[in-house]
């Protein structure tokens, strides 16, 4: 489960407007729901489920890197994508530093495997500090999948 | 600035004689326990089981390692643990070594082998 392979290309969000916790992770889902990989009848569903995993323990890993998820069942397999904020946003993370660089995370409801494989992936990426820095640095969309399809065949 | 390795007369190991008359440290510094766990979970160690037992195994002095085949990590660690990609049913090898050690290895390896409360958002899981 590479990055490349739940992450929807043309969802990516080389810069996020938004500067607080739930409002990232509407633009964030917003990006998916135009893309028509999320449905937009479940978008705001989708945000409220994560932002309900959220108040169990933020997904802010530390080293500015969040990975917000839910299960969903709307979607068919597992779906997301990556989102930069230049400013970076407060996100309760655990190591209390502002998070830079975003993991969206959708998963359907019987697939532990995928989910965790997923994570393995994106925490194995991100403890690259290069690759981190060099997400944060990306001019664009391409720039991003670019990195992630380094990383995949790491 | 890095200058290369300075000389040292003792190479970091206890000099015995440097105790003077103190009796020796009662410390078990001896063999590491382990056990092999299944992991029970039905959603195997995701962040939340895997952020629950770090937060337990930093609780010991002992070092905590989980193995998953050759794959051997931090078991003091979230973000380690989350490599092992452990879905349910997956066989770790726990393994502690330190003081306490024993203590250790049971609280642990009942992490493991215990349901993580998945519930949906109504309230944490009770602490303890």
């Amino acid at each position: 489960m590479a990055m490349t392979d739940f992450v929807v290309r043309e969802a990516i969000v080389p810069s996020l407007t938004a500067t607080t916790k739930e409002a990232v992770v509407r633009e964030i889902v917003d990006s998916l729901r135009a893309t028509g990989y999320v449905n937009a009848a479940v978008a705001d569903d989708i945000v409220r489920q994560i932002m309900k995993r959220e108040q169990l323990g933020s997904t802010g890993i530390g080293r500015g890197i969040a990975i917000p998820h839910t299960k969903h069942a709307s979607v068919e397999r597992l779906t997301g994508t990556v989102a930069v904020s230049k400013a970076g946003v407060t996100f309760d993370s655990i190591d209390g530093e502002p998070v830079y660089v975003f993991v969206v995370l959708v998963s359907p409801q019987d697939r532990p495997g995928d989910h965790l494989r997923a994570l393995e992936n994106v925490v194995r990426s991100m403890r690259d500090d290069a690759f981190v820095r060099a997400l944060r640095e990306a001019p664009d969309r391409d720039a991003i999948w670019r990195l992630l399809e380094q990383t995949s065949g790491m | 600035m890095y200058t290369g390795p300075t000389q040292s007369t003792t190479g970091g190991r206890p000099v015995s004689h440097l105790n003077g008359s103190q009796p020796p440290q009662d410390v078990m510094n001896g063999e590491a326990l382990r056990r092999v766990v299944t992991v029970a979970n039905p959603q195997g160690l995701h962040m939340r089981p895997a952020a629950a037992f770090a937060k337990a195994a930093r609780q010991y002095q002992s070092a905590v390692t989980v193995s998953r085949d050759d794959r051997s990590v931090n078991g003091k660690s979230q973000i380690d643990l989350l490599l092992l990609a452990a879905e349910p049913g997956a066989q770790l090898v726990l393994e502690v070594s330190g003081e306490d050690a024993s203590l250790a290895l049971d609280a642990l390896g009942a992490i493991l082998e215990s349901v993580f409360e998945e519930n949906d958002g109504a309230s944490p899981p009770p602490k303890g």
